[in-house]
């Protein structure tokens, strides 16, 4: 599990997670499971997301098996980044914001 | 007395042992017999082969099934398997894939064939692709051997120009047969960026913490087209590294999740020593083809409905004949943005990352090349559909925002593709999908670009 730096603070570190590269859905999930989102999400928790500079690429499978489920359950993006921050660097934001809007697409909401 | 009319113990010890044998023996015979009536009958020597030889390879069964031989070959103890002028897949697809297909063929029906010699005496073009699916063929028979009393040898002669045999060694059939005592030095390796992988083991459930195999494939594979870059002072930027990983993940997840089979491979080549430095890289997987992936769909399907107008289109132009099949406008569609036969609605973006890795090597070659008369030249090959790169038609965005690449003048879909570069190989088929890719990379001896 993710270190606990405030009362209510989780931290998600990517390199914990293998890397460089993040391909798949089954391995988001996986991640997903073990860093218990599902629990993170109904709790007053905030997610920190840590990035690594060297990271090569998130596609947008691997991202939608690790937070589908926790920005459908936001219901909206800005909800979403209201409890996910993500410190990472300016590229990944672009792919993040797209993540986002697929996964609200597949809960069935139009942006 | 009565020690001589009793048996010792060391008398029965010896008849039970006799009797023990006598039992082995006629159960073996017994099995011999029963197994005789198993392998008896027309298909008796393939039941026996496959009986004594645990590994029968379904790659070149696939393979030997897309033979159009009319006639068996004739069974003899040497199999010749001459390489044409050229063997590329990207130039001359019809006459490499004839040479891979029937050396399928015939190493199956000619059972008395103990030497195969590879003749590439004539050759003077090759491409990595053809090399390497030809070389898979002849990896698969050698795993096969292992299992067998007698066994097959390979031979071979070596083509004249040195470059290829160079070639042949480095990534051909020497490296993959392990010939070690004709590898390159040492020396002459260093100058080569040589890039290996393959996948055709059962699936291995992913861990959250770990990269998977996939994964570190991409990576690696990334790195090696840079280190190709990087040696004519060039590199990939941060977000040409994250869609080239992209694409090459969705080609992987391609061949892993529609072919049937989990059996992928990725190759790459640049040699540093001759004149022109041709960067090539193969992607192929044995499996079903992307026609068959299409035309596995239900009809209901959001993917099926896709493409539905358009096979609608062609049959009422009445455009279908021999030269222009179902298949071939199957997979020509399959290539265009956003449609992919995973797709479950108008948001989803699978399907991009086929004709987008072609047209970011593209990019790379035109960003790359100072010299504009030589080429970047690729293909794809799935099934019989050949589908053919050079620039010339470039991927543009239609009126309905979608990326389209049609092939013809009016990038329309509707309408037929230039049968030069879109064709059918008639009763020539490959049981998967191959992509070539051979662009050159100034030589250093131009001015280096900083």
């Amino acid at each position: 599990m993710g270190k606990e730096e405030k009362k209510n603070m989780i931290t998600i570190d990517f390199s914990s997670l293998g890397g460089p590269v993040y391909i798949g859905r089954p391995r988001g999930k996986l991640a997903r499971e073990q860093y218990k989102l599902d629990i993170i999400d109904k709790g007053n928790f905030i997610v920190k997301v840590i990035i690594p500079d060297n990271t090569y690429t998130i596609n947008s499978s691997y991202f939608l098996g690790l937070f589908g489920d926790s920005v459908r359950f936001a219901g909206s993006r800005e909800a979403f980044i209201e409890k996910y921050i993500f410190q990472c660097s300016d590229r990944f934001r672009e792919e993040i914001e797209k993540s986002i809007i697929k996964a609200l697409y597949e809960g069935g909401k139009i942006i | 007395m009565s020690c001589n009319l009793q048996m010792g113990n060391k008398d029965k010890k010896y008849r039970d042992r006799l009797i023990e044998s006598i039992r082995k023996k006629r159960y073996e015979y017994t099995l011999e017999r029963d197994q005789n009536k198993i392998f008896s009958g027309p298909r008796g020597l393939d039941k026996r082969r496959e009986y004594y030889s645990p590994y029968n390879s379904h790659q070149v069964n696939m393979l030997k099934e897309c033979h159009s031989r009319l006639f068996e070959p004739v069974k003899r103890k040497t199999l010749n398997i001459d390489i044409p002028k050229q063997f590329s897949i990207v130039h001359n697809p019809g006459e490499t894939l004839d040479v891979i297909i029937n050396f399928a063929y015939d190493i199956r029906v000619s059972t008395q064939t103990r030497i195969v010699k590879f003749n590439h005496k004539i050759m003077e073009e090759v491409d990595l692709a053809a090399e390497s699916v030809l070389d898979r063929v002849a990896v698969e028979i050698q795993k096969e051997q292992k299992y067998k009393k007698k066994k097959v040898n390979f031979k071979g002669t070596y083509p004249d120009k040195e470059e290829l045999r160079r070639f042949i060694k480095a990534v051909g059939i020497i490296k993959h047969l392990e010939v070690e005592h004709e590898y390159l030095s040492k020396s002459e390796e260093s100058k080569l960026r040589i890039f290996r992988a393959k996948n055709n083991t059962s699936y291995h459930a992913p861990k959250y913490n770990t990269s998977d195999y996939k994964e570190i494939v991409v990576k690696h594979f990334v790195d090696h087209i840079n280190n190709c870059l990087l040696d004519h002072d060039r590199e990939l930027t941060d977000i040409a590294v994250g869609r080239l990983c992209d694409y090459t993940g969705e080609i992987i997840d391609n061949a892993e999740e529609h072919s049937g089979i989990m059996d992928w491979s990725i190759f790459g080549y640049l040699d540093n020593i001759h004149d022109v430095h041709m960067c090539e890289i193969c992607i192929f997987n044995f499996g079903k083809t992307i026609y068959d992936t299409f035309n596995d769909l239900s009809v209901s399907s959001f993917a099926y409905q896709s493409v539905k107008p358009y096979i609608d289109e062609h049959k009422s132009r009445g455009y279908f004949g021999q030269q222009w099949k179902i298949e071939d406008l199957l997979t020509l569609i399959a290539l265009q943005g956003h449609i992919s036969s995973k797709n479950i609605g108008p948001h989803d973006d699978r399907g991009q990352g086929t004709v987008k890795i072609i047209e970011f090597f593209q990019k790379i070659y035109e960003e790359c090349s100072i010299e504009k008369e030589s080429k970047a030249h690729m293909a794809i090959l799935s099934g019989s559909t050949h589908i053919y790169f050079d620039g010339k038609y470039k991927m543009c965005v239609d009126a309905t925002g979608r990326e389209v690449i049609a092939f013809n003048d009016s990038n329309n879909l509707r309408e037929k593709p230039d049968k030069n570069y879109v064709r059918n190989l008639g009763k020539l088929r490959f049981p998967g999908t191959i992509i070539a890719i051979h662009f050159p990379l100034p030589s250093t001896q131009i001015k280096k670009v900083s």
